[in-house]
């Protein structure tokens, strides 16, 4: 049975997924692969979905966000309010956990959204520089202002969130991630934000409202790093508001740069790669850090477009072609007689 | 009252930190429009290294002399200057036609290394060290306010070096180079100008002044790590933002804004402080989107 | 004829230097109206100020009784004034496709929550836009390229699929801003009948800065000529040309040698 083009962008992938995530768990039924080493690619498919949140505002649409681990922390928080203090396991029955948590997580990511739309609205305004400086303090406000609040613990943070997240619900947020801002970037919304980055006056000339597409650029952002957030609360049970500071906005623009903004491909190389790294350099002590600076510095050095220099993975990308296959008529335009 | 002005007289000593940090992250953003996230590792290179060199000093007498002294914070601002030079030799130069993401980047990558290679080392680790006592200690009181001798060779040291950077820039022929590259970097090339030498310069000088602003800060609060540059550099780069980024006076009047600031709001709440300094930076860009002395660059159509 | 975009002192100010000064005009439909002037006249200025870039400091742009001035550059574009660029303006990573397809962001009726979901609607959609964009490629002799980055055009096509980008939004006025800058006389002959096939299909009203006088002389209908700021001549190419003060702005006086 031949699978139509389109349909094979979206199961071969999805098969492709559960293969490796088979493989996974054999090797970890092996022992081979130990719990250790499935944190670290749960931590890498939180990184993902940030990567790629922080791809839409700063790689597609060419805006200046330094500050996006704020949008993560008020997702985390947002959905572990949910999940700890109000709906606490051990006042719903078992068998609404799992709706519970999907439900956090959509909370944790509108909070993380509606925020995101409010500072957007006065701060898309300015341009470039100004731009990071905002985000940058907005990142950082967050912070603060969590550390104040002594219902979800202050500044010494949250404890008992339940670890409702497993690596097959990362591994299904992260393949639904790539999926919808895969569809977004081959959309009218993709192409307006690829407009504003590659020349912002033009695209306004060509009739594109600038402020309200990057408005929506980074509301949608927001809500994957919401989404990211709370999937990350999830997994390490404690969260406190100082894990979410510029540190961590900058290790989240290292993997986007690194890995090649601009390309969904990059966002997967980079954060995977970058989080994996670290762990890896263990054995050097107190020397993997300045390892690992090295390693960055080379790589941006010599591939200063990313590791993956704009390349996309082929069920990442959708060509022209496609739009052609399983139509009433699949003959793409060719040339008109006379005119 | 007299509360009021004790607060002040911190604010400035703190802000003085401020402002010399801030001058260097304008400096360079403004002749190669480049963020150093790495600038606030130059204050912590300078006040580490001007423990060892006590250190080695004192081991003779055990105590310093004033010509010591000076020896001392000039070693240490140079042997910075020239760590900021190597920085943008091997790090940045080669990245100066790129996407400037690339270059921020590689500034994440150099400012991990200059923290966490002589954390390595085994001779400085990852502890805090005391730092030493360079400037006398006597206390003043006037009118209930108390203000030290520390306070005030600080205070006017720092205006000196402002003083100072403020006339070579605005009167020498080198200052003269530096703000025509930072107008135009091509057309100061057709001029003759050695671009290489001049961006150069601008690091140097703006590492030695984040190392002087770093044994300012320890003198203040005598205990150093590997770790203390970089958030003192957030703070700076906000101060150089809030001031204008890219103008030499708004680096200076934003450091001091901050710093006063802080001072003030820390004395009401500690974490107040800790978010005066966003704050502050909102209001002035919601009503100076430029900051408070900064211009915007006119992108022709 | 109808008067489609009525311009009443067209003022603007830079501090103390006036850019422009008074600008009028009463654009009929389906005219090639031509400002030309040295450099330095505000010719750009004009156009910017006609497409929301500049606000004028006083005077007013009226098209179809509504008052434009005060408007974003892309509202400008939704009334129906699009234009081109002095210094090529194309979105140089897209496609040539892609920055034909970004013109249409306006009258898109793609929605946000079914693209996140790539539904048979947004394909349909997509597609529609697709071959209405090579239908418009085709028509104007690009569709080879279709898939080239824009960056990697030649000059020449490139300066043409600026136009045919500002055509995607069925302007009812294109604006040109020195189309044919830098061109050989190949290139600027293709431009002229490209200009003359848009005027005929599309019964396009055009506003045209340019500076070669070979290129303007026999497509404009009407010439306005502007010098530091102010119009200085009005009239046909003809008048225009035998106009001693334009020969003075041009050429300093003292010759008759615009023919």
């Amino acid at each position: 049975m031949k699978i139509p083009k389109h349909l094979s962008k979206s199961v071969l992938p999805i098969i492709g997924f559960a293969a490796i995530y088979g493989l996974i768990m054999l090797l970890k039924s092996f022992g081979i692969a130990n719990n250790y080493h499935i944190q670290i690619l749960m931590f890498a498919g939180v990184n993902i979905m940030m990567t790629l949140s922080l791809n839409v505002v700063n790689g597609f649409t060419g805006q200046f966000s330094i500050g996006h681990a704020g949008f993560m922390s008020l997702g985390a928080y947002g959905s572990a309010i949910i999940t700890t203090l109000l709906l606490k396991p051990s006042v719903i029955p078992s068998s609404m956990q799992i709706p519970v948590f999907l439900l956090s997580l959509f909370i944790g990511g509108l909070v993380a959204a509606l925020v995101g739309f409010l500072i957007g609205l006065p701060t898309l305004k300015l341009k470039g520089d100004y731009l990071a400086i905002v985000t940058l303090a907005f990142g950082e406000i967050v912070r603060a202002g969590l550390r104040l609040i002594e219902p979800i613990g202050a500044a010494r943070g949250m404890i008992g969130v339940p670890t409702y997240a497993n690596l097959a619900w990362i591994f299904t947020f992260v393949a639904l991630t790539l999926f919808v801002v895969r569809n977004v970037i081959y959309s009218r919304y993709g192409r307006a934000w690829i407009a504003i980055r590659d020349n912002e006056i033009a695209a306004e000339a060509m009739g594109i409202d600038t402020t309200r597409y990057k408005i929506i650029s980074f509301t949608f952002s927001a809500f994957i790093a919401g989404v990211a957030g709370g999937l990350y609360a999830h997994v390490v049970s404690f969260i406190q508001p100082d894990t979410f500071s510029f540190v961590k906005s900058s290790d989240l623009l290292v993997f986007l740069y690194a890995g090649g903004s601009g390309s969904l491909t990059g966002s997967i190389v980079g954060a995977l790669l970058l989080t994996a790294l670290p762990e890896a350099l263990r054995f050097l002590a107190s020397w993997r850090l300045v390892i690992y600076a090295l390693v960055l510095i080379i790589v941006m050095l010599y591939r200063p477009k990313g590791l993956t220099g704009g390349y996309e993975l082929p069920f990442l990308r959708i060509h022209r072609k496609e739009l052609y296959e399983g139509a009433a008529d699949p003959t793409v335009p060719e040339a008109e007689e006379g005119e | 009252m007299t509360t009021f002005f004790q607060l002040l007289i911190y604010g400035l000593q703190l802000g003085s930190v401020y402002a010399l940090l801030a001058l260097g992250y304008t400096m360079v953003y403004g002749i190669v429009g480049m963020i150093n996230f790495a600038h606030g590792d130059f204050l912590m290179i300078g006040a580490l290294s001007t423990v060892f060199l006590a250190m080695a000093f004192m081991s003779t007498s055990g105590t310093l002399s004033a010509l010591q002294v000076i020896a001392i914070i000039l070693i240490a601002m140079i042997g910075t200057g020239l760590v900021g030079v190597i920085v943008e030799a091997v790090a940045y130069k080669p990245l100066r036609d790129r996407p400037r993401m690339t270059a921020l980047i590689t500034a994440v990558g150099v400012s991990m290394f200059l923290q966490n290679f002589p954390r390595a080392l085994p001779f400085i680790g990852p502890n805090p060290r005391p730092f030493p006592r360079l400037f006398p200690l006597i206390q003043y009181n006037i009118g209930g306010v108390t203000i030290t001798s520390t306070q005030l060779i600080m205070l006017f040291l720092s205006l000196l070096l402002m003083f100072i950077l403020y006339y070579v820039v605005n009167k020498t022929p080198l200052g003269a180079q530096m703000r025509a590259v930072s107008m135009d970097k091509d057309a100061a090339l057709l001029m003759g100008i050695n671009i290489n030498v001049i961006i150069s310069m601008t690091f140097f000088i703006g590492a030695a002044l984040a190392s002087s602003s770093g044994i300012f800060y320890a003198s203040i609060y005598p205990q150093v790590d590997v770790y203390m540059g970089g958030w003192l550099g957030t703070k700076s780069f906000i101060a150089a933002v809030l001031g204008g980024i890219g103008d030499i006076r708004g680096a200076m009047l934003g450091g001091f804004i901050l710093g006063i600031s802080e001072i003030f709001a820390t004395s009401i709440n500690s974490n107040f402080g800790y978010m005066i300094g966003f704050i502050v930076l909102i209001l002035i860009l919601l009503f100076k989107p430029a900051g408070l002395l900064g211009k915007f660059s006119i992108e022709k159509v | 004829m109808a008067t489609i975009l009525s311009i009443k002192n067209l003022t603007i100010k830079f501090g103390g230097l006036v850019a422009v000064e008074d600008f009028s005009a009463d654009v009929q439909e389906g005219e090639l109206l031509a400002i030309i002037g040295p450099n330095g006249a505000g010719k750009t200025t004009v156009f910017n100020m006609l497409t929301g870039i500049y606000k004028p400091t006083s005077g007013t742009i009226e098209m179809e009784g509504k008052n434009l001035i005060g408007l974003r550059p892309n509202q400008f574009a939704a009334n129906g004034l699009a234009r081109t660029f002095q210094n090529i303006r194309l979105f140089h990573n897209a496609t040539v496709v892609d920055n034909i397809k970004m013109a249409y962001t306006l009258h898109s009726l793609e929605q946000f929550f079914p693209a996140l979901l790539r539904t048979k609607s947004i394909v349909e959609q997509e597609r529609e836009l697709d071959i209405e964009v090579m239908r418009l490629l085709k028509i104007f002799n690009l569709d080879q390229q279709a898939d080239l980055l824009s960056k990697n055009l030649p000059y020449g096509p490139q300066r043409k699929l600026e136009i045919v980008r500002a055509m995607m939004l069925k302007p009812k006025i294109l604006l040109l801003d020195e189309p044919v800058a830098g061109m050989n006389a190949v290139e600027i002959d293709e431009i002229a009948s490209l200009i003359r096939r848009i005027r005929e299909k599309f019964n396009m009203t055009i506003i045209l800065i340019e500076h070669h006088m070979n290129f303007v002389m026999p497509l404009a209908d009407r010439i306005k000529v502007l010098d530091f700021g102010r119009t200085i001549a009005e009239g046909n190419p003809a008048e225009i040309q035998r106009n001693p003060k334009v020969i003075e702005a041009y050429l300093g006086g003292g010759y008759n040698a615009i023919a």
